[in-house]
This record gives C-alpha cells, sequence and structure tokens, in this order.
C-alpha cells in the first residue's frame, strides 16, 4: 500500500518537472498571460471599486469586503487552473485519441488524467487574487486568529475542489459529445458571477439552484458571509466553512464517478 | 465498412456540435444579461440617479451593450493569424482584388448575420424578464445607429492592425487576447467610464476604447447632451481615420515582407 503510494508520488513528481519545463519553452507565450492574467483581475477589482464608490455598497457589502469574497474566490480559481485545467481538454483528448494512451499504461487512468499537467499559468491568477484578498482583508481588519485561519484553509481547499470537481463533470460530457469547451465557457461564467459580487444580489430562486443545484455559492459566498458576518437567506447548521470543505469533497468524488463512466464509454476516434 | 460509417458518425457528431456550441454561446450572453441587470438594480435599490443616470437607462445600457457586442465579433484578426501561419495568405495574395476589402466585407457579412442570429433572440429574452431597451429618441436611435457603425469600423481596423503583426512574428499567441481584455473592461461595455473618477475619464478620452462601447451606448440611453453625441461621433470619425491611416502604412510593409512558411 505505501509502496503504490509512493510511486503515485513519484509519477506525480515527474509530471511535474515536465510540464514546468515544457513550459518554459514558450517564454513569449508566458509571457503575455504574466500580463493579462493580473491587469484583468486588477483591473476587476479597479472597477469594482468604482461602482462601490458611486454606489456605496453592493447589497450591504461594502468594497473591503466584496475585495475579500473576490481575492478568496479568485485564489480558488488560480489554484484550480493550476491542478485541473486539463479537464477542459478532455474533448480534444476524445476526438484526438489521447486517452488511448492512458489506457495502455499500468496506472489508474484518473490519476494519470488528473496529475500529468500542472499550469503553471494558475500562478499568474494566483498572485493578483492574493493582493486583492490580502486589500479586503486590511480595510476589514480581518482577525487572523488561529481558528479563522484554519477556515480559510478549509475554504481555499473546499473552494478548489468544487471548481476542479466542475470542470471534470463538465469536460467529461465530451466523452458523449465529443466537445464540451462551451460548456467550460458557461461554467467559468457562471462561476465569475458567483464569486465577484455576494450571491445574495440574485432572486431567491437563482440563490436556490447555487446553493442546491450547483452549490457555486459555497466556493466562497457562503464561507465568506459566515467570516464576515453577512446574512444569507438560506443558513445551515454548523460552520459554513466546513460545509464548503464536505460539498468540495462530495463533489469531487461524484465528478469523479461521472468521469469514470465516461471514460467506459469512450472509444479511440484517433489515431 | 463499419470503420468508415464510424468517420461519418463522428463527424455528424461534431457538425452537431457547431449547433450546440451556438446555443452554449448564446446562453453564456444571456446569463451576463441576467447577471448585470440584477447587479444593477440591487445598486440603485435606494437611489434615483447616479452620475446622471437612472436604472431604467443603466439596465437599457447594459442590455444594449450585449447585443452590439454580437456584431463586433470579427474573424480578420484570428484569420489573419493562421492564414500567415499555414501559408493560405499567398493564395490570397494572388487574387486580383485587395484582400483586406475582402475580409472586412466578409465580416460585414458576419455582423448582419449577428443580427438575426444573436442579437434577435437576445432582444427578446431582455425584452421578457429585464426590460424592452427603449432609445431615449428616435433621433438618439439615429445617432446611436450611425455611432455603432463608426464603432465597428474602430473595432475592426484595431483588430486588422493586430492581424497583421503576425506578418513579422508570425505567431502573436495570447497578446490578442490582452488586447481584447483591455477593450472589454476599459471601453464601459460592463461599467461605463462615467462612473469612474474623473481623472481617469479624461485619460481614457484620449484613447480610442470607450468610443468603441460606452459611445453609441451612452447616446442610446440619453446620457450625453446632442452636442456632447455630435463631438463624440466626430471623435470616433477622427479615430477611424487615425486607425486607417495606421492601416496603409502597415499593410504597404507588411505585404512587402511576406514571409511563406510552408503553403
Amino acid at each position: 500500500m505505501i509502496k503504490k503510494i509512493l510511486h503515485h508520488l513519484d509519477v506525480g513528481c515527474l509530471y511535474l518537472k515536465l510540464t514546468l519545463q515544457s513550459q518554459m519553452e514558450y517564454p513569449m507565450f508566458l509571457f503575455s498571460w504574466i500580463i493579462s492574467n493580473p491587469m484583468q483581475f486588477l483591473v476587476g477589482a479597479w472597477t469594482l471599486k468604482a461602482l462601490i464608490d458611486q454606489f456605496q455598497t453592493i447589497n450591504g457589502w461594502n468594497f473591503g469586503q466584496v475585495a475579500f469574497l473576490y481575492g478568496l474566490g479568485s485564489i480558488t480559481h488560480g489554484l484550480s487552473i493550476i491542478f485541473f485545467i486539463q479537464t477542459w481538454g478532455i474533448g480534444w483528448a476524445v476526438t484526438e485519441g489521447g486517452f488511448g494512451r492512458y489506457l495502455l499504461r499500468p496506472l489508474n487512468v484518473f490519476f494519470q488524467f488528473a496529475f500529468s499537467y500542472f499550469n503553471m499559468i494558475g500562478i499568474t491568477d494566483l498572485i493578483p487574487a492574493t493582493i486583492v484578498f490580502a486589500y479586503g482583508c486590511i480595510q476589514i481588519s480581518f482577525q487572523w486568529t488561529l481558528i479563522n485561519t484554519f477556515k480559510i484553509l478549509l475554504v481555499i481547499i473546499g473552494g478548489t475542489l468544487i471548481r476542479g470537481a466542475v470542470y471534470i463533470a463538465v469536460g467529461s460530457i465530451a466523452f458523449w459529445t465529443k466537445r464540451s469547451g462551451s460548456l467550460i465557457t458557461i461554467s467559468l461564467t457562471l462561476m465569475e458571477k458567483n464569486v465577484m459580487y455576494p450571491v445574495s444580489i440574485y432572486p431567491t430562486i437563482i440563490q436556490f439552484i447555487f446553493t442546491f443545484c450547483v452549490p457555486l455559492a459555497f466556493i466562497c459566498f457562503y464561507p465568506v458571509s459566515e467570516l464576515l458576518g453577512m446574512n444569507t437567506y438560506f443558513t445551515f447548521p454548523g460552520s459554513l466553512c466546513v460545509w464548503t470543505l464536505g460539498i468540495g469533497i462530495l463533489v469531487y468524488f461524484m465528478s469523479m464517478m461521472v468521469f469514470k463512466k465516461g471514460l467506459k464509454h469512450y472509444d479511440s476516434s484517433g489515431s | 465498412m463499419k470503420a468508415y460509417f464510424y468517420m461519418v458518425k463522428i463527424r455528424m457528431q461534431l457538425s452537431l456540435t457547431y449547433r450546440f456550441e451556438f446555443i452554449t454561446s448564446i446562453f453564456v450572453q444571456i446569463v451576463i444579461l441576467i447577471a448585470n441587470s440584477f447587479l444593477w438594480r440591487v445598486l440603485y435599490a435606494n437611489k434615483t440617479t447616479v452620475s446622471g443616470v437612472n436604472m431604467k437607462q443603466m439596465l437599457t445600457y447594459s442590455i444594449m451593450s450585449v447585443l452590439i457586442s454580437c456584431i463586433f465579433y470579427y474573424d480578420v484578426e484570428n484569420g489573419l493569424r493562421s492564414r500567415i501561419r499555414r501559408g493560405d495568405i499567398a493564395i490570397d495574395i494572388l487574387k486580383p482584388i485587395n484582400i483586406f476589402a475582402m475580409y472586412f466585407f466578409n465580416d460585414v457579412g458576419n455582423a448582419l448575420n449577428a443580427v438575426i442570429q444573436r442579437i434577435l433572440p437576445l432582444l427578446l429574452i431582455a425584452a421578457l424578464f429585464i426590460q424592452l431597451p427603449l432609445p431615449a429618441s428616435p433621433t438618439h436611435l439615429l445617432l446611436f445607429m450611425v455611432s455603432t457603425a463608426f464603432s465597428f469600423l474602430i473595432m475592426w481596423l484595431m483588430g486588422v492592425l493586430f492581424g497583421m503583426i503576425n506578418f513579422w512574428v508570425i505567431n502573436l499567441g495570447p497578446l490578442g487576447n490582452i488586447k481584447e481584455m483591455i477593450i472589454r473592461l476599459l471601453s464601459g461595455s460592463i461599467i461605463p467610464v462615467w462612473f469612474f473618477p474623473v481623472w481617469i475619464q479624461k485619460v481614457f478620452s484620449f484613447l480610442p476604447f470607450i468610443y468603441t462601447y460606452q459611445q453609441p451606448l451612452g447616446i442610446y440611453v440619453g446620457k450625453f447632451t446632442m452636442g456632447e453625441a455630435l463631438f463624440g461621433i466626430e471623435i470616433q470619425l477622427m479615430w477611424v481615420l487615425i486607425l486607417y491611416g495606421g492601416y496603409r502604412i502597415m499593410k504597404n510593409r507588411a505585404l512587402k515582407n511576406v514571409l511563406i512558411q510552408g503553403g
């Protein structure tokens, strides 16, 4: 058992090394992401600030609170880009027969797929997200007690897992339809709309959907509401940060099942 | 035989996904449309006017922004990139017509197509679920249409200038994305620049970006007085001329510089 885990770790590290090397090969490509991604977040935060300066609050949330929400939500976005971006390409791997290669190797296919690629470009999301988050923390003078730090950690892990689960599940649809790129765009748009503004601006029915059907509101709206003491329409017993982690783990395993089901449906069509 | 039928099946599935892609891309725009409308409703909850604009005008603004973004979708930039990379550009140059005029009318066709395929359904949904985005007056509507035509030219010329960089670097990569993003954020397509501090508005008035979205939309909702509207359209015309001049200079140099790889 331990030997098996060590073997998986070994393979994972090798994949990490390989992807790092291959991404360094195109510096120009990397360079333009290094400029464009941070700009997107910082300008995004800046437009939020301009709006809130004009309108005072977004549904009772001031700029510090919104920056806290947006920053924390974007940190999980950056992490999900690092760990899960390969799921965006399932459609491509299906039509080009890329899975044939995975299936031939004597290692769990899901593991290979999930850990064969680490997208370092995600760091360019992570850094500006952390800056916006830190700004929010200072603005609202967030108390970094032991318990709060622990809660933030739970939210980051849980939020990343929820995002990853959505990507895996949506990406796996490509096993049936051969393409799922545009569905990924929909998921990204929906996530952005769940992270940039508090979900409480939407009518109850939409809040219900984002809570119980597609739990995107758990990525950061619910846990941040708890940390900042904001009211939410739907209430849950216990800590919402723990809920985020729990839901993250649950949906991650559910998405893994969708992936495995899809893989059974896979018939190599490329060469 | 089975293998060949399988190829047919894959092709059919792929072509079906084009329709699927179309439906999902419309769906994304509907999501943006509706989410933005709730944002503005919440922001205006206890206010009548902010920066001289009321909620009704702002909702119209955000609806029309999504609608006109449909016609600002053009092929020329990515088209040039792929044609230069694959060497197809050589065949285009051999044709006895101005290839850029060809690309331009191709994109005009796309824009007209978008009016029927995208704008009408989106308008219907906006009218049903948000509000009917009416112009401030018939005169404003007319000026809006003139201004939007200029916006289209500005956007298209910027696309061409960016696309032509590929003649020198062969593959621009995601630099094009940076341009798209700057336009999206700084053009007032999401949040009008008049909500920003005055000094930023000053800086932006010297850049072409706000003359793509904010100018026509501001006219449509009646934010600008007639004088401001006409002055804005003059500036749009000026930008068209500047960008056209840039295009002429770059075009002559680019065509001398054609380096065909493959093809």
